[in-house]
């Protein structure tokens, strides 16, 4: 079973999850 | 779950790789070749880290604005929103882009971003543009409104963060209720998306009957009309897509299915979001106000990310949870909104 697909169930978890690290990312270094 | 994806998995691979490079890639590259055209026609050079963007006046990195496309693209089309009304809150918020032309940059977006499901519904028959046409002119009377708010009520920055905090809160609201209470379904069916559905549409007088299989709505056109212009004169204000207010209009009052009412919303989104820029751009002066321009590659940018991120979230979508992401999402916009009303009565200690 390829592991892609079983992540597909928590992909927008993580999306979410890089976001919130982009985020602050940007706040560190562009404010 | 991760069963019924892996059944998928041998046809699903060619089928995808074939639909992204010859539908949606020609899509993205095109957003983004636009965004590149637009920040040189407009600016004379390409902005992003090094130099602010001059009409946003700031300074963004470009693949942060394509990443801000793709997910809020990605997350909000998994629960059936636009990405528009997170990509707002999150450009004046944590990319600081806070001057007045982050509405129209955003509607840009919300102008774009549809454009793919539109084409996808349109082929598997989720489209009729009597059904559309009510509301969709209602949007159009909405959008020519609209920006006069923006440049007039919503002027000062912290009424416009109030009118956002109002809005993400009846989004937030919109989730966690569907969260719990699921709007009216269809079963899954084994052979969904393999042949060609239709929806229909009989005029009579002032009403409209629409039907889907055996199911049928009873419309009244000037009420459709009313919530079009309405929810239209709002979100172009605003400079979101309106489809967190439709989607729920439709949804509660008509009891209208999600697969039927994506005929209508999707159209409106567009036609919303072209007169709403027309309105900002060419209206505005014409009527003696000066005219509210948009960071146009700003826009295209986020758009090229929308775009790839909304066709990944109907792609998949069956496979998320989606209950609890419409919780967690509606928490997190509720909260956020509720942030932005308190800030506007009692300023918080931190920027928002």
């Amino acid at each position: 079973m390829n592991l892609w697909w079983k992540l597909v169930p928590y992909l927008p978890f993580i999306v979410l999850a890089m976001a919130v690290l982009v985020a602050i990312y940007h706040v560190k270094f562009y404010w | 779950m991760e069963n019924a994806a892996a059944t998928t998995l041998p046809m699903a691979r060619n089928s995808l790789a074939r639909e992204f490079w010859l539908q949606q890639a020609p899509l993205i590259g095109g957003a983004l070749l636009l965004g590149v055209l637009a920040a040189y026609l407009q600016h004379g050079f390409l902005p992003g880290a090094d130099r602010a963007f001059p009409v946003a006046e700031v300074r963004v990195p470009v693949w942060h604005l394509i990443w801000m496309g793709v997910w809020t693209g990605y997350t909000m089309a998994v629960v059936g929103e636009a990405a528009g009304i997170f990509a707002l809150p999150y450009s004046m918020s944590i990319l600081q882009f806070v001057n007045a032309s982050v509405t129209p940059s955003t509607q840009l977006l919300t102008f774009l971003n549809p454009i793919g499901a539109l084409l996808g519904f349109r082929r598997s028959g989720q489209w009729n543009l009597k059904f559309a046409g009510a509301v969709c002119l209602g949007g159009a009377v909405g959008g020519l409104i609209g920006p006069f708010l923006r440049s007039g009520l919503l002027a000062a920055a912290d009424v416009f963060h109030f009118a956002v905090g109002v809005a993400l809160a009846i989004a937030g609201i919109h989730l966690c209720y569907a969260a719990f209470h699921s709007t009216a379904r269809r079963p899954p069916q084994a052979d969904a998306y393999k042949k060609k559905v239709s929806i229909g549409a009989q005029i009579q007088g002032m009403r409209i009957r629409v039907s889907f299989g055996e199911e049928s709505w009873d419309l009244n056109m000037l009420a459709l009309f009313g919530v079009g212009a309405g929810v239209g004169m709002f979100a172009s204000a605003l400079g979101v897509g309106g489809g967190f207010l439709l989607v729920p209009i439709f949804a509660s009052l008509y009891r209208l299915p999600m697969y039927v009412l994506v005929a209508a919303t999707i159209p409106y989104v567009i036609v919303l979001s072209a007169v709403g820029l027309f309105t900002y751009n060419v209206v505005l002066p014409a009527f003696g106000s000066a005219p509210i321009a948009p960071e146009w590659a700003w826009g295209f940018f986020a758009a090229a990310g929308g775009i790839f991120g909304s066709w990944a979230a109907s792609k998949t979508q069956m496979y998320v949870p989606e209950h609890f992401l419409k919780l967690m999402l509606g928490g997190v916009t509720g909260i956020v909104g509720t942030l932005y009303v308190v800030d506007f009565f009692y300023p918080l200690p931190f920027r928002l």
